[in-house]
């Protein structure tokens, strides 16, 4: 079934909606959820509430592209659950390795230093930057720092050596540095 | 903690470049199956295998039908520069003798042709009863540069101009050298020690646009750092001889001269003393 006809159940308030959701989605919004908390039953909560939100949202959404609306909300409740859980540092195994990654990419302090961005303007950054991308790149630019995938699991999702996913996400975060210095943002 | 901001924002990212990434990738909760992980490596395997068979049939067909007196393959090969000062040489056959064929005669100063006609249809040499094939190829047709591979020596190859000065002068020890040649303007030079190796291909890119495709991958010379060499190496995970040694594959770009990287058994560091040098001139 296709995300037209999802969407047409749940502003139907069918059920079938959630069933067939759960058939199509469940997998990745598990592997997500599993990525960030690392627990089994904890991810399966966050793919239970998953569903549930959606339920909730649409109507009156109707959202354009399904899957992204879907992982969207399990990551979201996926960190708000890590963060509840861990209330000094975020992350363990690949996430808090994400995060240390992506501490490179902090742009000098000292070009700016009084600059205050909302979130919403590095999220405006993070779109242009990812614009500027080869889809190679960005599809493993993503994997490890939106889905948090371990290095492993992108370069066996993408048949890559993982030497080669590792360099591709050296590059991808230097550039990353350079736009965000480019464009004085201050995270 | 500001690097947080950052993996938090990323959450607000346009739907299209998450649909772009969850469509793309195999779900890690599935990965490939077993089978296929062992097909992957199996399958070249095999197809290199069938290939030596092939020629091993083909040079034992050609053996028995020469009666033994088949040219050496390795003599056959373009490699040194010789002048060949004698005929085409005899070919054993069973058809019945029949008159031979005027000898090609060398060219002045110059290599012999190979006579098609006296192999093709077997000719034997008059008088001769178990003829041999008795010439040498040694240097492709005059003027036909894409054939042409030019075996070197070391410092042969170092005398190069442009290319000859990338090669290193500082090599990890241990490691001695193999070969070098030169074809379609590119200078290879080979280092080995047991079964590990280091392979070098040197281009100039101003010459040749064969090498353009490696351009985005490679690291520039004034970039060189542990770090990024680091970052395009690996430890072998195949068992026997190979488990764990460091395996590289990568370019460096000094100006104009792509230097091509393929190496194993030579960490990082060494790698990276290798390559870090200064061009004279």
């Amino acid at each position: 079934m296709d995300d037209s006809e999802i969407i047409e159940l749940y502003w139907a308030r069918s059920e079938t909606a959630l069933r067939e959701t759960e058939r199509k989605y469940a997998k990745q919004c598990h592997s997500v959820a599993y990525n960030i908390l690392k627990n089994r039953e904890d991810a399966e909560e966050c793919v239970n509430d998953t569903l549930e939100r959606a339920w909730n949202a649409i109507p009156p959404a109707r959202p354009e592209k399904l899957a992204a609306f879907l992982l969207k909300i399990t990551r979201n409740l996926s960190l708000d659950r890590y963060d509840a859980a861990h209330a000094q540092k975020r992350g363990s195994g690949s996430v808090a390795a994400a995060i240390d990654e992506l501490a490179e990419c902090l742009p000098d302090a000292s070009a700016n230093p009084d600059a205050i961005l909302e979130g919403s303007d590095i999220t405006a950054a993070l779109n242009a930057f990812l614009s500027t991308l080869s889809p190679e790149t960005r599809r493993v630019f993503m994997r490890r720092y939106w889905f948090a995938d371990s290095i492993n699991d992108i370069a066996q999702g993408y048949g890559l050596a993982e030497a080669k996913v590792k360099s591709i996400l050296f590059r991808a975060r230097k550039k990353l540095k350079s736009d965000l210095d480019k464009e004085g943002i201050i995270v | 903690m500001k690097a947080n901001n950052i993996f938090t924002a990323l959450g607000g990212v346009e739907d299209r470049y998450i649909e772009e990434a969850a469509v793309a990738a195999r779900s890690p909760a599935s990965p490939a199956p077993r089978w296929m992980i062992y097909a992957r490596r199996l399958v070249p395997m095999a197809a290199c295998l069938v290939i030596l068979a092939a020629s091993a049939l083909i040079l034992i067909h050609r053996t028995a039908n020469n009666g033994g007196g088949a040219p050496d393959t390795g003599e056959m090969i373009a490699g040194d520069r010789k002048e060949i000062a004698a005929n085409v040489g005899r070919v054993s056959t069973d058809v019945p003798p029949q008159q031979a064929p005027e000898p090609a005669n060398p060219e002045p100063g110059g290599s012999v042709k190979y006579d098609n006609e006296a192999v093709d249809h077997g000719y034997a040499a008059a008088g001769n009863a178990s003829p041999e094939l008795e010439f040498e190829i040694v240097q492709a047709m005059p003027g036909d540069a894409a054939m042409s591979i030019e075996a070197l020596t070391l410092d042969a190859a170092r005398a190069i101009p442009t290319l000859g000065a990338y090669i290193p002068q500082s090599i990890p020890n241990g490691f001695i050298f193999e070969s070098a040649h030169r074809a379609d303007n590119v200078l290879s030079v080979h280092w080995s020690h047991s079964y590990d190796y280091i392979e070098l291909h040197i281009s100039d890119l101003t010459v040749t646009q064969s090498r353009e495709h490696m351009l985005p991958d490679a690291i520039q010379s004034g970039e060189l750092s542990l770090e990024l060499i680091t970052a395009r190496t690996y430890t072998s995970t195949e068992s026997g001889v190979d488990a764990g040694k460091w395996m590289a594959r990568f370019s460096v770009l000094y100006g104009n001269v792509l230097v091509e990287v393929s190496s194993k058994g030579v960490s990082p560091e060494a790698l990276l003393d290798m390559l870090e040098f200064d061009i004279p001139g």
